[in-house]
């Protein structure tokens, strides 16, 4: 069965593009245009990666992460920040939500999915 | 409150103090043991001190404002008159056309993705076909594969030929032994022509010992007897030598045909055997031409597939700065949207009568360089050039 991965960014061509590079490995696909569409998404699926921007309207995507990790289904689902950001002290409040790797747009497929395929659960 | 009206309160506050505070000093001096003055008197120089204070205080106010108004009424030579009131007009205007430019770019570039993004999956899906037909026997190196086979082929066809060419070699060695027969036929036939003369010498022996039994008279009449039997038995071995001999030639003859026989078959194996060879030899040179022909095509299709799919992963990762793009767009767009505020304020506060106090553009830039998210927009912001925006992907793991 497929693995299923969570795109969260308020850019509709980012998510596009994750997308195809995801569809193309062979993983299902949800997305949300900013955190607090992505929590209305946590409705007890079963996600096996978050891959989620930072700077987002209505709710930033580390606030989203920390609001992920205190629901117990989704507490040990691993988060790749994805992300324009490339200051340190950002950095730091991402690992601190409880994400698992920061990737700088743009990304390259093949790398994307290299980090993927390290973290996602199985 | 108004900062500059606020200002104007505490230097008329001070001048009030100043004021009551020298009555208050009157007041005491008169009031003083040993001064010659009334105690009513000081009193009454307290007050007045007190009450001018207060004039005081109510005339520099009054001043103070009225610069204040003289001054918004004509402003300082390097301020440019109406300049507000445009850049209130202006930039929601600019900041509407940059959203529309923003916006239109975003949905083309989200059209060129799933174009991309398609060409991209469509690669993939023939380069995967062209995989399979050609490496059904293995993952890698399907043309070798192919090779392979055709070597396979080669192989099975040559054990074939040899196995015709072990039967010619059989059947060489059947004629052989035939000719060593036809051979032992001749020696037949001198033997059976051998037993020929001695069955006519014996038969002339049994003729005289009858005509020497014919002299001896009725004694040699046994003996006469004796000699006609052996003559019948010399012509009886005669006929059969003859008969030997006849036979014999009759073997001979068969063998010979035989021999001829096989012969000429022999002659047209042979040209078979060099006509399976050569021919087996020429549809296999077409085979590995055809083969070699379509292993290049295929490789060729197969590096031009990948260099394809390459550049359209690498026009899927350019594609992605539009994203970057629309964050600088937006973030400036946000701070035209700040500055229109605080115009808007200005201007409602001029209404009102009260001066504006000058920008902070020190503190505006400051609060401007906090908002930023790329390192482009740093760059920009400081006029230096730190190479960014990064070209390949770069990944922290926690």
């Amino acid at each position: 069965m497929a693995r299923t991965i969570l795109i969260v960014d308020d850019s509709a061509s980012i998510r596009q593009v994750v997308g195809l590079t995801l569809k193309g490995a062979g993983y299902d696909v949800v997305d949300a245009v900013d955190g607090r569409d992505a929590l209305s998404k946590l409705d007890g699926r079963k996600l096996h990666l978050v891959i989620s921007d930072v700077n987002m309207p209505n709710m930033d995507g580390i606030s989203f992460v920390r609001e992920m990790k205190v629901r117990p289904a989704y507490k040990f689902t691993p988060v790749i920040m994805l992300t324009t950001e490339a200051g340190e002290a950002k950095k730091r409040d991402g690992q601190m939500a409880g994400a698992k790797a920061w990737v700088i747009k743009p990304f390259q497929p093949a790398r994307m999915l290299d980090a993927v395929s390290k973290l996602i659960m199985p | 409150m108004n900062t500059a009206t606020a200002n104007d309160r505490r230097i008329a506050g001070l001048a009030w103090a100043l004021c009551a505070g020298l009555g208050l000093l009157g007041a005491a001096a008169a009031a003083f043991p040993g001064a010659a003055a009334h105690p009513l008197w000081a009193g009454g120089v307290g007050m007045a001190g007190v009450l001018a204070g207060g004039f005081l205080a109510a005339m520099v106010r009054a001043a103070l404002a009225a610069a204040r108004r003289e001054a918004a009424a004509c402003p300082p030579p390097s301020a440019v008159a109406g300049l507000d009131a445009l850049c209130g007009q202006v930039l929601p205007i600019w900041s509407r056309q940059i959203e529309t430019a923003r916006s239109q770019t975003e949905t083309s570039l989200i059209d060129l993705t799933a174009c991309f993004g398609d060409i991209h999956q469509r690669l993939d899906a023939a380069l995967g076909l062209y995989r399979s037909s050609t490496g059904r026997l293995s993952d890698s190196g399907g043309e070798d594969d192919v090779m392979a086979m055709l070597e396979q082929g080669q192989n099975d066809l040559s054990a074939m030929l040899s196995s015709l060419r072990a039967g010619i070699q059989a059947k060489q060695e059947m004629l052989e032994r035939i000719r060593e027969v036809a051979g032992f036929s001749d020696e037949l036939k001198a033997m059976a022509g051998s037993v020929s003369a001695l069955a006519n010498q014996t038969n002339l022996v049994a003729l005289n010992a009858a005509i020497e039994a014919a002299w001896v008279g009725e004694a040699g009449r046994g003996f006469a007897v004796i000699a006609d039997e052996v003559r019948k038995l010399s012509i009886l071995s005669g006929d059969t030598g003859k008969q030997i001999t006849a036979r014999v030639d009759g073997v001979t003859h068969a063998i010979h045909d035989a021999v001829r026989i096989a012969e000429h078959y022999a002659d047209q194996d042979a040209r078979a055997m060099r006509d399976s060879e050569r021919l087996i030899e020429g549809v296999l040179n077409v085979f590995r031409g055809a083969v070699g022909h379509l292993t290049e095509a295929a490789t060729r299709f197969q590096h031009e597939g990948q260099a394809v799919q390459e550049t359209v992963s690498g026009v899927i990762v350019s594609l992605q700065f539009q994203d970057r793009v629309s964050q600088i767009l937006r973030q400036t767009m946000d701070d035209m949207a700040r500055l229109e505020n605080l115009l808007a304020e200005r201007s409602e506060g001029g209404a009102r009568g009260e001066a504006a106090a000058p920008i902070d553009v020190a503190a505006w830039l400051d609060a401007l360089s906090r908002t930023y998210t790329t390192l482009e927009q740093l760059d920009n912001h400081l006029g230096t050039q730190s190479g960014a925006p990064a070209k390949a992907t770069e990944i922290t793991f926690f």
